[in-house]
């Protein structure tokens, strides 16, 4: 298989582009041509200044000059780190240090404008006028590393994934399938670059598939989603990329008064991944906007980890929402059966495995379960990234190699029914109370709907040798609640009592308390520390005598 | 206009973005402990701009923290009939 570097230098076309829409500016453009001129000459200069195998971070705003600096590395052989440009706020500059610590990059890139801002970091802009090396740089080794895809997760220390030039192809490559008998002709959106979702999804794919690229900042679309759509009509786009909050949003914040001259008819593609897929979300999409063209059909689910360079399932495209329905007692029991009762909980399907391999299995034996068995899944394939920079233990431990290959534990839960994936929870805050798995978003969810003054919640299990599993919620109640704080917290403890059938422990606390990552994700094993710390500033609370006994010794033990 | 118009325009579109009643968003108390994340604060900046027809900065909802002193800061420079 030819890889993507040697591949689109091979042939890039004059005849596609890439194009960045900036808010009241003249749209930037770059045929594929040019940017391969551009990186070509970013690459020289690379080469001359020694960067050959080394990290080079890359702090870019949303614009095409990422890309060029992108291409530029993967050219000259240096190991792209991309990574988010820090706002002025100190907090992400530390982020910066952190990742520059970690990759080990001593060559920081920006554009113009940053330099700067970024003087402390010694960033500099790429030189485009070293002379063009004569004649074609060697060939690529597959096992090399690309480029380092930070993930942002929900620990302290970043975890840099080795993305190598053969995952990155063969990851490519599987995009062609999902595309299936018609390429794709233009690609847009918004995600940013330093995310996997954005870089691979969007820009990479837009080269290696020859495809048209359209592209948008996060902050111009966060602000006035109607210029995603905008562009996407405009630009007769068939193919777009966003998490469920992009689809949400959109669907929230967009007026009728918008939606004049609004053409959706020529997406067939608008792939949901990167996080939990609420159907709810989905159809009101879909809803909202069949008034415009829309078509149901275009919304596919997929499912996908920056360890695997992106993808590993997806909805090929035109194929539409798979969904079916389960008991709640049978997911929550592990073994799920479909029932067309209204009170099931509906989930959505994230396409059939295909060129990667998908396993589910039992998470404390790794023996492989049976089809609608939830347990872990597992990866296996050549889209798997070599491991974690400079963490061989981290590695070990998430890319296992045994006699049957070397498989990925995503630490994801889900199970395979009717030959499409399910995705159901995280594994390591699944919450097992004699036997029953318990998953806490929906603790959260039932103590959220149960009292109007009820703002976010954490729920996570603690674990006592002798009596087992409790759960733990801590909820917050929103400050300006006049509700008083026992009243408020029976409300919520008969509501998920009520609905989960097993014992609750709960701290109220007030807002702000609960601590989430950038992304928007309770950290529960954060929160789950504070409270066995006895560190939670408690508005009241209602602890079963064994939880409290748990926070006693463990408070007293750490002090 | 009046600066209690803008006043409970504030509270309403907050309101609206928390999914809070009216009478829960107090004027006086930060935002940020009402609940309000950086892609509320985003849209509020784009709902003052439609609005009221001011340009804001993104990070409004931070460098007045409260809805009182977000009165305070718009008000002169809203036109008045």
């Amino acid at each position: 298989m030819t890889d993507f570097v040697s591949r689109f230098r091979a042939r890039p076309r004059s005849d596609r582009k890439v194009t960045y829409l900036s808010d009241g500016r003249p749209a930037a453009e770059l045929t594929h041509l040019e940017l391969d001129r551009r990186a070509r000459a970013v690459a020289s200069w690379l080469t001359g200044a020694g960067m050959a195998g080394r990290p080079v971070l890359l702090l870019y705003p949303a614009g095409l000059d990422f890309l060029v600096a992108f291409l530029g590395c993967l050219y000259a052989r240096a190991v792209a780190v991309p990574a988010p440009l820090p706002l002025s706020s100190s907090s992400r500059v530390d982020r910066v240090d952190r990742l520059a610590e970690d990759s080990g990059a001593r060559m920081v890139l920006t554009d113009e404008a940053h330099v700067a801002v970024l003087g402390d970091l010694s960033a500099r802009t790429f030189d485009e006028t070293a002379a063009a090396g004569s004649g074609e740089p060697p060939g690529v080794d597959a096992d090399a590393v690309a480029y380092l895809q930070y993930t942002s997760g929900s620990t302290s220390r970043p975890r840099g994934v080795e993305v190598t030039h053969g995952s990155l192809t063969h990851n490519l490559e599987l995009f062609g399938k999902i595309s299936g008998d018609v390429p794709v002709r233009r690609i847009g959106g918004w995600l940013p670059h330093h995310h996997d979702m954005g870089l691979v999804g969007l820009q990479l794919q837009a080269l290696h598939a020859e495809a048209d690229l359209v592209l948008l900042s996060p902050e111009a679309v966060v602000a006035r989603p109607i210029r995603w759509l905008r562009a996407i009509s405009d630009h007769r786009v068939d193919w777009t990329v966003a998490p469920d909050f992009g689809y949400a949003w959109a669907t929230r914040r967009i007026g009728d008064e918008d939606l004049d001259g609004l053409d959706l008819s020529c997406l067939t593609m608008a792939v949901s991944g990167a996080e939990p897929i609420r159907i709810a979300t989905l159809d009101a999409f879909a809803d909202r906007f069949a008034s415009v063209g829309f078509r149901r059909t275009a919304l596919n689910p997929g499912y996908g980890l920056a360890e695997s360079t992106l993808v590993v399932t997806c909805t090929s495209r035109g194929l539409g929402l798979t969904v079916r329905t389960f008991t709640a007692a049978s997911l929550a029991a592990g073994e799920v059966v479909p029932t067309s009762d209204t009170g099931g909980v509906p989930l959505v399907g994230c396409g059939e495995p295909g060129d990667m391999r998908v396993r589910v299995v039992d998470p404390a034996t790794g023996v492989e379960v049976d089809d609608g068995t939830i347990g872990e899944i597992r990866v296996a394939g050549p889209s798997l990234a070599a491991g974690y920079h400079g963490d061989p233990a981290a590695t070990r431990a998430t890319f296992v190699t045994g006699p049957d290959g070397r498989w990925l534990r995503t630490g994801d839960l889900g199970f395979l029914f009717e030959r499409q994936l399910y995705v159901t929870g995280r594994l390591k805050e699944l919450i097992i109370v004699r036997g029953r798995n318990l998953y806490p978003q929906d603790i959260e969810l039932s103590a959220r709907e149960a009292h109007p003054d009820a703002g976010r919640g954490a729920a996570f299990g603690v674990r006592d040798a002798e009596s087992g599993e409790h759960v733990v919620l801590v909820q917050e109640m929103r400050r300006a609640s006049q509700a008083d704080p026992g009243g408020f917290t029976a409300a919520v403890l008969d509501a998920v009592t009520d609905q989960f059938g097993v014992p609750v422990s709960i701290v109220v606390v007030r807002s702000n308390t609960i601590r989430h990552t950038t992304s928007g994700k309770v950290r529960r094993g954060h929160m789950r520390e504070l409270f066995l710390d006895d560190g939670l500033q408690a508005l009241h609370s209602v602890l079963s005598p064994a939880v409290a006994a748990l926070v006693a010794t463990s408070a007293g033990t750490r002090v | 206009m009046s600066d209690e118009s803008l006043r409970a325009w504030l509270v309403a579109t907050v309101a609206g973005y928390l999914e809070l009643r009216t009478s829960q968003v107090g004027t006086g108390v930060t935002l940020r402990s009402l609940g309000l994340d950086s892609v509320h604060a985003m849209a509020l900046c784009v709902d003052i701009e439609d609005r009221w027809g001011v340009l804001v900065e993104p990070t409004l909802a931070w460098d007045f923290p409260t809805i009182d002193a977000i009165v305070t800061h718009l008000a002169p420079q809203i036109d008045r009939p």
